[in-house]
């Protein structure tokens, strides 16, 4: 043992740390890293322990909207949409505090309003993070244009009967259930999509559109036995994976008596590039 | 205030190499130093290569089997390939340094040799203490630190293993130095300069 605390100790206790915080730091950022789509590719730092980066609330708005409500969102940020209360919407605007500029990207703005006339409520967003709390029962639709950051949909959103989303970078999660007759259309070219959809009994059909040409979908959908599937695919590139029932189709598969079904689904992808792995549980 | 005889000898290693491996030999636990060295910081170097040329693209992956892929299994598989090739790198470029030094009229065991050169690995302690600084930064930016902090490492360890070179073969820097990058250059010429003369 050696008592002095010499120049040699010093640099000694330096080299210790640096194999303790070494072998620490890729654990600890490991542990948080997960397979989760997060509001923002920001937004898991400040889950680190070592890192004191915060958010603070800009500006928040509080809108009261009709049954019916449309969703327009344009986002190069973050988004959470959440379970919000009868007919309110609320909108709040967060900034992060203690990440350098030239990391967020120089450009940011957001634009946020409410136009009653046509029941649609519009959010454009560069550089900022969106927490929006919907009325998950009474959404019509939801346009999305996601062209970096994140989207997370943390809602039901009951009776959503529209749902569009053109991705180009960044990523998408949600999980919609009891949805009935709807139309959900996906185009993602960059970026990485993560969703559910939970089918509950519906008369009609309805359609699932999935366009790839690069990025990623993986996509869950749950459905009553009931009702009848139509898969129709078109594969120029990338990888298609998809599953009925734990069962791999090929480009096309169609239920017996789908045609004279009350209730149906179907759904069209075509993939030129990227991953799609589509499975349809019932 | 008592430390153990371990720090000091990593911590003078960084200024006195000459000194510290002449300890090491004398008390005949060279070999293991230089093998703890090497595995320690090949963990380290291994780790966090591979969380931030591959791990963090998997973290906005959000398809459970691909992040599972390249998140779960390209820590365990990169790390345990960068420690092998570490250890491998350390005992074949050891032989190639010995095999140099001897060239030299070196007067050391090939013993000593491997303990002098497991000094390459020492300085990537500053990866360490930058890890938190690589693994919070956007994806490019990550790289250019990791690359930066390796780059200052390897240089670093470079100095210090001709020291502790010279030291064991008993000649100068300048023959040491040769003796060390060789097994770089080798490398270099198979990996590099063989596969782009078969191209062209």
């Amino acid at each position: 043992m050696d008592k002095n605390l010499s120049l040699g100790n010093i640099l000694g206790i330096l080299i210790l740390l640096g194999i303790i915080i070494g072998i620490l730091t890729p654990i600890i950022a490991f542990k948080y890293r997960g397979s989760k789509t997060y509001t923002s590719p920001l937004e898991w730092l400040l889950k680190l322990p070592f890192i004191n980066i915060s958010k603070k609330l800009v500006e928040k708005y509080s809108f009261s909207v009709d049954e019916g409500l449309n969703v327009v969102v344009y986002v190069s940020g973050g988004i959470e949409i959440t379970e919000g209360t009868d007919k309110k919407v609320q909108v709040k605007v967060y900034e992060y505090t203690g990440i350098p500029s030239w990391i967020m990207g120089l450009e940011k703005t957001y634009n946020i309003y409410y136009n009653k006339t046509i029941n649609t409520l519009y959010i454009d967003v560069k550089g900022y993070l969106i927490e929006l709390k919907l009325p998950s029962n009474i959404v019509h639709s939801i346009t999305l244009n996601i062209k970096g950051g994140g989207v997370e949909i943390d809602t039901s959103l009951k009776n959503l009967k529209e749902f569009y989303a053109k991705i180009s970078g960044g990523a998408l999660k949600f999980k919609f259930s009891n949805l009935a007759k709807s139309k959900i259309d996906i185009n993602i070219s960059g970026g990485a999509l993560d969703g559910e959809l939970d089918y509950t009994m519906f008369k009609g059909e309805s359609y699932l559109f999935l366009s790839v040409s690069g990025g990623v979908i993986d996509l869950d959908v749950r459905q009553p036995r009931s009702i009848k599937v139509m898969v129709e695919g078109n594969v120029s590139g990338g990888i298609a994976s998809i599953s009925i029932g734990g069962s791999h189709i090929g480009n096309f598969f169609k239920d017996e008596g789908y045609d004279v079904a009350e209730g149906k689904l179907h759904v069209v992808y075509r993939i030129s590039g990227g991953v799609i792995d589509l499975g349809i549980y019932r | 205030m008592d430390f153990p005889s371990i720090i000091r000898d990593l911590g003078e290693s960084l200024i006195a190499p000459r000194q510290v491996i002449r300890i090491l030999i004398a008390e005949r636990r060279g070999l293991l130093f230089g093998f703890f060295i090497v595995l320690i910081f090949s963990i380290i170097e291994g780790a966090i290569a591979t969380l931030t040329f591959i791990g963090k693209l998997a973290t906005w992956i959000p398809v459970g089997f691909i992040g599972w892929l390249f998140g779960g299994l390209s820590l365990l598989f990169g790390t345990t390939l960068y420690v092998i090739l570490s250890i491998g790198y350390w005992i074949i470029g050891g032989l190639i340094v010995h095999l140099f030094c001897k060239l030299f009229n070196g007067q050391g065991l090939f013993e000593q040799t491997l303990t002098a050169f497991s000094y390459l690995w020492l300085p990537a302690f500053i990866l360490g203490l930058g890890a938190p600084f690589i693994l919070i930064l956007d994806y490019i930016t990550g790289i250019g630190l990791f690359l930066l902090l390796f780059s200052i490492s390897f240089i670093w360890g470079l100095i210090l293993s001709s020291q502790a070179i010279s030291e064991v073969h008993g000649f100068g820097v300048g023959k040491a130095l040769l003796s060390v990058i060789s097994p770089t250059v080798i490398l270099f010429i198979i990996l590099i300069i063989i596969p782009l003369g078969l191209t062209l």
